[in-house]
């Protein structure tokens, strides 16, 4: 038994910015006759190295473009890196978009039961949780019309709730906290919370510096697709103020 | 020492066919809900709805068999038989691998926020053009009917006809689902092939009807794959033999299975690495 849930070793993972077309056979040209006509791909992470321990809540701040995003994608396994090995120690669930496979001409149930479906719950959970999930959206008088006729604050409602009915071992949140109406913001925070206290491992990114100082044991400040600091919550949240005080690149 | 696994290893060579199957199989819940959705959504706006599964290939039965007396004559009796059981088929192949190469493309939000296996998208795209294409064949029934027609036990040439579509469709739109996110060439080559085959396999006419014609030729039509699928279809529904030498069987088979293996051990081999590209 290791004491780690996800541990990332040398994590790189450049994207590619040009596509193969003609114009890549002229730029092969050029190289043949010794022109600099290579596109350099965009590096969106570079020498990243995270431990996250059983049971640690790990935040994740820093600029937009930084990177925060890519690595939980390389955390959940959407992005193979292209050097380095992204590791855990059992299924990894990412909660970024709540309205992943919805489809406007389905009704709420049908949606809720596809998006768990996504999520990789049977068909059994679902049906025992449906109950909870249509009470805890609040779209009991709703649930059956399509879901075009929600408003987008009613499809996030749907979305969050489905997403958060089934407690995961390793939850990844990217910025999802911020959905529907004050009241319903205020139980999908609660219902959050509970979700990471009781959950083994959670990364969560989000640029809510007051909300991760609640939560988080430790954090990581992400910049230029590099780890710049990691430690102690509030230096690292000092180290991302000062950062972005200087206006330094 | 450590209970740490790499997150979605990309497959082995060797291994990867059936980690897709034993992933399709751990999947068969998503499957259904995505195919389902795919098939009660397709009508959803129309009036008839349904209807149309079966008035599509119907009226483009009409158009050539209109196009085709208007050609060659009379034809014969059970012609308009035959194009309607060409007609369902061929619409499932040309529909299904355009879907099955799109499999990647057509579902990039998707595929960018949530990890689940991908080949699951292809499976249940084509699945539900096999779910349509079976209710369409309730339109043959009437002409049995009429040219009185009773089924024999060579019925069970529909199910493999059907069962070797779907294989290709998805063996070959694997393949090329990878590439086709890097060159957008890829569909349109797709849908050349799937318009052009048209006219090269037997949809409006029959391997029979091309026997009086130039005998030397005629083999060259046998390497068309989708032949066997068309031919195999109207033995089963009329009891006749299936006018396909045994090479060619051979060879349908062989390309059928070898395009699955292929196809989907590429397929596994690369989708990882392209998904920075969708």
């Amino acid at each position: 038994m290791s004491d780690h849930s996800i541990v990332l070793e040398n994590i790189e993972l450049a994207f590619p910015r040009h596509r193969v077309g003609l114009k890549s056979i002229f730029r092969w040209v050029q190289r043949r006759i010794g022109k600099e006509a290579t596109i350099e791909p965009f590096v969106a992470l570079k020498d990243v190295n995270i431990k996250v321990k059983k049971g640690e809540i790990l935040g994740i701040i820093g600029k937009n473009g930084s990177g925060k995003s890519t690595l939980l994608r390389v955390m959940s396994g959407i992005y193979q890196p292209d050097e380095g090995k992204a590791m855990a120690s059992g299924p990894v669930n990412l909660l970024s978009n709540v309205r992943i496979g919805f489809n406007g001409n389905l009704s709420g149930r049908e949606n809720a039961y596809l998006y768990g479906s996504i999520l990789g719950h049977s068909r059994q959970t679902m049906d025992s949780l449906m109950q909870s999930i249509i009470e805890f959206a609040e779209l009991e008088a709703f649930i059956d019309q399509p879901l075009r006729t929600y408003s987008s604050g009613m499809q996030a409602r749907l979305g969050l709730s489905v997403a958060s009915a089934v407690q995961p071992e390793i939850l990844l949140i990217d910025e999802v906290l911020a959905v529907g109406d004050e009241g319903f913001k205020e139980r999908s925070r609660e219902r959050i919370k509970s979700m990471v206290q009781d959950a083994a491992t959670v990364v969560i990114v989000s640029h809510n510096l007051n909300y991760l100082k609640q939560v988080c044991d430790r954090m990581v400040f992400m910049k230029n697709g590099k780890v710049e600091f990691s430690g102690p919550v509030d230096e690292c949240v000092q180290e991302y103020r000062n950062s972005i005080s200087k206006g330094g690149k | 020492m450590s209970d740490l696994k790499i997150v979605n290893p990309v497959s082995k060579t060797l291994t990867a066919v059936p980690e897709a199957f034993r992933n399709l199989w751990a999947h068969r819940g998503l499957i259904r809900n995505f195919t389902s959705r795919d098939i009660s959504q397709r009508y959803r706006n129309s009036i008839i709805g349904y209807f149309w599964t079966v008035l599509e290939p119907l009226l483009l039965s009409a158009v050539y068999y209109f196009l085709f007396t208007i050609i060659s004559g009379n034809p014969e009796e059970r012609y308009p038989l035959w194009i309607i059981l060409g007609v369902g088929p061929w619409q499932f192949f040309s529909k299904g691998l355009n879907e099955s190469v799109n499999c990647l493309t057509g579902n990039k939000n998707m595929i960018r926020q949530i990890y689940f296996p991908r080949e699951v998208f292809a499976v249940s795209k084509v699945l539900a053009q096999l779910v349509v294409t079976c209710m369409s064949l309730f339109v043959a029934v009437p002409f049995l009917m009429y040219l009185d027609i009773s089924l024999t036990s060579q019925i069970i040439y529909v199910p493999i006809a059907l069962l070797l579509v779907t294989l290709q469709v998805l063996g070959v739109g694997w393949l090329f689902a990878v590439p086709n996110v890097h060159h957008g060439d890829i569909a349109h080559m797709t849908r050349f092939i799937t318009r052009a085959g048209f006219f090269v396999s037997p949809v409006m006419w029959t391997i029979s009807m091309a026997k009086g014609g130039r005998a030397e030729l005629l083999d060259y039509l046998f390497l068309n794959p989708m032949v066997l699928p068309l031919e195999l279809m109207r033995s089963g529904f009329d009891g006749t033999e299936v006018p396909v030498p045994t090479w060619a069987v051979a060879w349908c088979l062989s390309f059928t299975f070898g395009m699955l293996i292929l196809g989907l051990t590429v397929f596994k081999k690369t989708e990882a690495k392209v998904v920075k590209r969708l």
